[in-house]
């Protein structure tokens, strides 16, 4: 396989490789046609479409939180916007359900800016904290902004002119399709590797060139702007939306969770904390709603405790039993960049959670 | 000799404390400019100023007769001024081929561009890490760490480097080698201006010393004038007692900062000045 992809390598840019890219058309195939070869039930069907988007979500909050190391207790303020921007333009417009997306997104993203500019100068439990100030103040307004969000009695979308709850899946699909894109794209590229030099030593970075404003500033619109999309797409998905549900802490933490659960920093971690997430709200908090926090407290505890890497780094774990090396950065919580391995495809393997993914099979 | 760098009575107070006071200097193309003095002379800072991570209180500095941005480090970079740091900060989780290519990918755009990892491995060739590329800084020893902290600095492209201590900490034989990696860095066409405790590293290597003590100029010359110079004497090992000294103006309160060899300043710092 070496060798083809190596031949065949060099029509692809540097960040990407062969073998990624055929996992990732492989797995995008599997999931397209899924519904209609295996026929699941309704709920399942609509249950995967809403883990797709909590997967798109988890993904970008982990720009910022693993990327970077910016932890953001605050995103549910850029999800929020997000939806409601797209909720208000589906109301009161005839634009395509996914400009209003878009254009939600658009919006949370500068509204991340517009906040995020001067916070990402704190750093670690400052910036963290920061966030939590963000989050709350954000969901106050809007919970009294009855003419935007409609207050506490929130909005419902008119049916009919957007998509099925049941073609919902699809679109779930091609959102986390673009956004796993994005996160590999980011991650392996050189600008990855900056924002690793910004996420170990800011000062260090600034020191061989890197600019860690700039950087922070378009890792955190972009992150604010896929959670907006996701909003938009939450906002379609559940047809009616109230400010108390959408700026709610909980959801701040839940794409907190997401990213620590699946191993924050990592490729494709938080897509893996997505599924154990919903599983956990859908199946067992609908039949035990008391456990709610005790059960994320103690999810928490043991993942920063025995597995700081989370499934990814189970995954490593796994894999080195199969005799998979990841490489040493990798294994230390880092990533091996793009432009380090190609070269050395010995040295590339366990390079990101889709290669480590390899392991058990 | 035409003038590279050039520093216009650069001054640096933090709030009373004059850390920087007055300080002009030039550092010409190929040169070696070696800066000493007492801890707290203000070297340190001088640094920070020339490499623009902050800015200075007044004065200025020229590269190339163009000014070092006082706002951040990551523009002089750019400009072609890159620093090390006397504590080797290496991003700690990326392996040592990738702490090099972030300089590489971020640094001023120069030759090699296209191939960044040839480059890099080039750079770790040169400074004797290239068979410790892909492990982590973490397991090299100090001196591996120095020169990590010097090829990082060197893949950006530098046209003036700035070293701080990279001699300091090391084994008299590391020392050695390391010395004559930096006459080799400025051969390749990089003028380099370093702070060294380490005496016969600066006075072997340097072709210029300028001598700092409570952040103003006290001497500049050759190695051999510098060593000479009654001032720069006293500073370092204080005044005679006995001798009659005709200026005993108490204004710095000089206490035996450094005092003994000079070599041991790593360690003075250590010992509270009783």
């Amino acid at each position: 396989m070496t060798t083809t992809a190596q031949s065949r390598r060099v029509r692809l840019p540097g960040w990407l490789s062969m073998r990624a890219l055929i996992i990732f058309v492989v797995a995008l195939v599997l999931l397209y046609l899924a519904p209609t070869v295996l026929g699941l039930g309704d709920y399942l069907h609509n249950i995967a479409g809403l883990t797709f988007m909590f997967m798109a979500a988890g993904l970008a909050w982990n720009w910022l939180g693993g990327y970077v190391g910016q932890i953001s207790f605050g995103h549910a303020a850029m999800f929020g916007t997000g939806g409601f921007v797209a909720a208000r333009l589906t109301i009161s417009s005839g634009l395509p359900f996914w400009a209003t997306w878009l254009i939600g997104g658009v919006v949370a993203g500068l509204y991340a800016l517009l906040w995020g500019h001067p916070t990402l100068r704190l750093r670690g439990p400052y910036f963290s904290i920061a966030t939590i100030g963000v989050g709350e103040a954000t969901r106050l307004v809007a919970t009294y902004w009855t003419d935007f969000t409609g207050g506490s009695s929130g909005l419902s979308l008119p049916i009919g002119n957007g998509p099925t709850k049941f073609q919902m899946y699809w679109y779930g699909l091609y959102l986390l399709a673009a956004v796993v894109v994005i996160s590999y794209w980011l991650r392996r590229s050189r600008i990855g590797l900056g924002l690793l030099a910004i996420k170990e030593d800011v000062e260090a970075a600034s020191d061989v060139g890197v600019n860690p404003t700039f950087y922070q500033d378009v890792v955190l619109f972009l992150s604010g702007t896929v959670v907006g999309v996701c909003g938009g797409f939450y906002a379609s998905y559940q047809a009616f939306i109230d400010p108390l549900d959408m700026f709610s802490f909980e959801r701040s933490i839940s794409f907190v969770l997401i990213g620590v659960i699946g191993g924050i920093g990592t490729i494709l971690g938080p897509a893996m904390g997505a599924v154990v997430y919903i599983v956990i709200q859908e199946f067992l908090l609908a039949s035990y709603p008391q456990l709610y926090l005790g059960l994320y407290g103690l999810l928490l505890i043991f993942v920063i405790l025995f597995e700081p890497l989370g499934l990814s780094g189970l995954l490593m774990r796994v894999g080195r039993r199969f005799g998979i090396r990841p490489s040493p950065s990798a294994a230390a919580g880092g990533m091996s960049s793009a432009a380090a391995v190609p070269d050395q495809p010995t040295a590339s393997v366990g390079a990101g959670s889709t290669d480590t993914k390899d392991g058990p099979r | 000799m035409s003038a590279l760098l050039v520093g216009e009575s650069v001054c640096k107070y933090f709030g009373g404390l004059r850390a920087v006071d007055d300080v002009s200097f030039t550092l010409g193309e190929g040169e070696i400019l070696g800066l000493i003095g007492p801890n707290g002379a203000g070297k340190t800072t001088l640094f920070s100023v020339a490499a623009g991570s902050v800015p200075a209180t007044r004065g200025r500095v020229l590269l190339d007769g163009k000014q070092v941005s006082g706002k951040s480090g990551h523009r002089s970079v750019h400009q072609g001024i890159c620093r090390t740091h006397q504590i080797v900060r290496p991003f700690a989780r990326l392996s040592v081929l990738d702490n090099v290519l972030v300089g590489h990918h971020y640094g001023r755009p120069g030759p090699g561009h296209g191939r960044p990892v040839d480059h890099a491995m080039g750079i770790l060739d040169f400074i004797g890490l290239a068979d410790r590329a892909h492990q982590l800084p973490g397991e090299l020893t100090l001196a591996g760490r120095k020169r990590l902290e010097v090829a990082r600095a060197l893949a950006t492209g530098p046209r003036v480097l700035l070293l701080d201590e990279v001699v300091a900490g090391l084994t008299p034989v590391e020392a050695q080698r390391f010395v004559e990696l930096i006459r080799q860095i400025r051969d390749r066409g990089t003028s380099i201006v370093m702070i060294e405790h380490v005496m016969h590293a600066v006075m072997g290597v340097s072709d210029r010393v300028m001598v700092l003590d409570h952040g103003r100029q006290i001497a500049e010359g050759t190695p051999e004038q510098v060593v000479k110079h009654p001032q720069v004497i006293e500073a370092y090992l204080g005044r005679d007692d006995d001798e009659p000294n005709d200026h005993d103006e108490p204004t710095h309160g000089d206490g035996p900062m450094g005092a003994g060899d000079p070599a041991s300043g790593q360690h003075a710092k250590e010992k509270p000045d009783a």
